[in-house]
């Protein structure tokens, strides 16, 4: 086995580190809405076709259609920004839930409105790229770019500049990218483990605070599931296994959101039911990704002497 | 007609008296595949990134062909870090015994994980050296790959497996692993509740046949979403062959996967199964060696 491999396939393993959350919480709840509406495929922007991904049109029965509009698409995501965000911020804030918005540039800049709500609202908005597509191809100086933009884009409709990062389709330059711009406390590209945990690839020690993918609404477009009866009921399991284990070791957990899925009457009960069994809960950190960070950073600083990740080690 | 390579009959209507051990109506093997580190990767000399059983979804996203797809890994990653471990403290608490089907390299990457696999008294069987596609693998490539498998599991785990389990199989690989020898059983088959002989590489080869229904693969190919229809299609396998055991006892194959059934939304399917495992008599939970071993005892090859 060569020494240079560069994954951790170890990490904590049998023994997490107390994650030691404020109040002695058992677990952090993170809930993240991806902000994604009007960035999206489309010849509109720019693109060679219409967008397919994460939408109601179905799995893969309809392909792309290239060089044209899909007017079916678009107004599946235009009902995101303009209802199902809309029904979301009114069962969060009406609870006061704490949340992170993955916010892409280009839909921030086309919903304004959007954006300063979720500033009043005290929510955090962590940048999702500029562009909601696949940047696996994306040449690297292209993507350093967008990723000046993106920040510029959070900070001209948010406000503030994002100290969170998540692009979703990565290349392999991302992390790099993100970690020689500066300014973030994190980024969630990674689904590898239960907790936050540092990341020395690049240079300087880089935080992570993974994200999840199954429990996610994403699951009603790829068609996992269809009704919010299910998706409550597979949160929930994550969350009661999370909260038993963290009895002993705390552990963070992620729900993903989509403003044009669970914002869908026939879904967002399914989110309700979800925020009424947590609220059930005695010692649950419902927070916001950068407060995560800021206190693993607080509590959990980088190693001194970074690890070499080998095989084995 | 003669010449069919294939047995459509097997046991028929009047499947064999299994006479498991203390009379249980049924033998329960549960299987953990242990992949992460040996997926398709550039990093492990391969053309493209994996896309096959990780939570990436069903069709969206291409393989990444001539680079990482560093999502992917992280999906894997989560398997060997935190899947294996929430695992391992869930049977051993249960103290239910395990078959790992261990990909060669992947246990070359997570010795801690091996050496806890051992310390729980769990088989490891052979499941290739590499996690991938044998059908597009040359003959004298495979027949390496075997032998590799079991130095790695035997330098790994401190014994060579006796049990075989390719998955995605070549048309080779069945007479490879009896060319080689040194196995009590293979799994490649998905044909029977019971084990059965094979006779098509010369000597009797017994396959304990494994199950691609009663698995958490489901979860990756879109099939169940929740823990709670995970768990009941898993109880109404078992109700169906414990009621069926009251006459002829019969075999129960469970395949897990640390990436899979290892996340939180999920594992709960496996915790409320034991339970209700538990709740019966003349259950047999055993390693599968052992139940190739009772066969091999009870039911040697005849004509």
């Amino acid at each position: 086995m060569t020494s240079e491999y560069p994954r951790d396939l170890f990490g904590y393993g049998p023994t997490p580190p107390a994650a030691d959350w404020p109040g002695g919480a058992r677990i952090a709840l993170s809930l993240v809405l991806n902000y994604e509406e009007g960035a999206e495929n489309t010849v509109l922007h720019g693109d060679a076709g219409s967008e397919q991904f994460l939408a109601d049109i179905g799995p893969a029965q309809i392909e792309p259609l290239v060089g044209m509009r899909a007017y079916n698409t678009e107004s599946m995501f235009e009902y995101g920004s303009r209802a199902g965000f809309w029904r979301i911020h009114r069962l969060l804030t009406s609870r006061q839930i704490p949340l992170t918005v993955y916010g892409v540039g280009m839909a921030l800049e086309r919903n304004p409105q959007g954006a300063k709500a979720m500033a009043e609202a005290g929510w955090e908005v962590a940048s999702h790229a500029y562009r909601w597509i696949n940047y696996g191809d994306m040449p690297e100086a292209e993507e350093r770019e967008q990723i000046q933009r993106a920040i510029a884009a959070v900070e001209n409709t948010v406000g503030e500049r994002p100290v969170g990062w998540y692009c979703g389709r990565v290349s392999p330059n991302t992390r790099r990218l993100v970690v020689e711009e500066g300014g973030f406390l994190y980024d969630s590209d990674s689904y590898a483990d239960d907790l936050p945990y540092w990341n020395y690839e690049h240079g300087r020690p880089h935080l992570i605070l993974p994200y999840s993918l199954d429990n996610n609404d994403l699951r009603f477009s790829t068609n996992n599931i269809f009704t919010g009866e299910d998706f409550f009921d597979y949160i929930r399991d994550a969350f009661d296994l999370l909260y038993a284990e963290g009895a002993e070791t705390s552990k963070m957990m992620s729900v993903g959101l989509h403003c044009r899925l669970v914002g869908r009457p026939g879904r967002i009960n399914g989110l309700a039911r979800f925020l009424d069994h947590v609220a059930a809960h005695d010692d649950v950190w419902i927070t916001r990704r950068r407060d995560i960070a800021a206190h693993w950073i607080a509590t959990h600083p980088p190693a001194i002497h970074p690890p070499k990740v080998e095989a084995g080690a | 007609m003669s010449e069919y390579p294939r047995d459509m009959m097997g046991y028929g209507p009047t499947p064999p008296e299994a006479d498991w051990p203390n009379g249980a109506r049924i033998a329960i093997s549960f299987v953990i595949n242990h992949e992460e580190g040996a997926e398709s990767s550039i990093l492990h000399g391969d053309a493209q990134s994996e896309r096959y059983l990780c939570d990436l979804g069903p069709v969206e996203v291409p393989p990444v062909v001539g680079g990482r797809d560093l999502n992917a890994e992280s999906m894997f990653e989560y398997g060997a870090r935190v899947g294996f471990w929430r695992l391992r403290r869930i049977f051993t608490e249960a103290q239910v015994p395990v078959t790992v089907y261990g990909v060669g390299m992947a246990l070359e990457r997570t010795p801690e994980a091996a050496a806890a696999m051992v310390e729980a008294g769990w088989e490891v069987a052979g499941h290739g050296y590499r996690w991938i596609d044998y059908r597009d693998v040359s003959e004298d490539v495979e027949r390496a790959h075997v032998s590799q498998c079991i130095d790695a599991i035997a330098s790994t785990v401190g014994e060579r497996p006796v049990g075989w389990f390719s998955g995605r199989r070549s048309i080779h690989t069945r007479r490879l692993i009896v060319e080689e020898g040194g196995f009590l059983y293979d799994s490649d088959g998905y044909s029977d509740d019971l084990p059965y002989w094979n006779t098509d590489h010369g000597r009797p080869h017994l396959v304990v046949p494994y199950s691609r229904n009663n698995n958490d693969l489901r979860f990756a190919t879109g099939g169940v979403y929740t823990a709670g229809d995970f768990f009941a299609y898993l109880r109404d396998s078992f109700d169906t062959l414990y009621a069926e055991g009251a006459d002829y006892p019969k075999m129960m194959s469970i395949g897990l996967h640390n990436r899979l059934i290892g996340r939180p939304g999920r594992a709960g399917a496996l915790l409320r199964f034991l339970d209700h495992l538990q709740k019966h008599d003349g259950v047999w939970f055993a390693r599968r060696r052992e139940i190739a071993e009772h066969w091999h005892a009870h039911h040697p090859y005849s004509d």
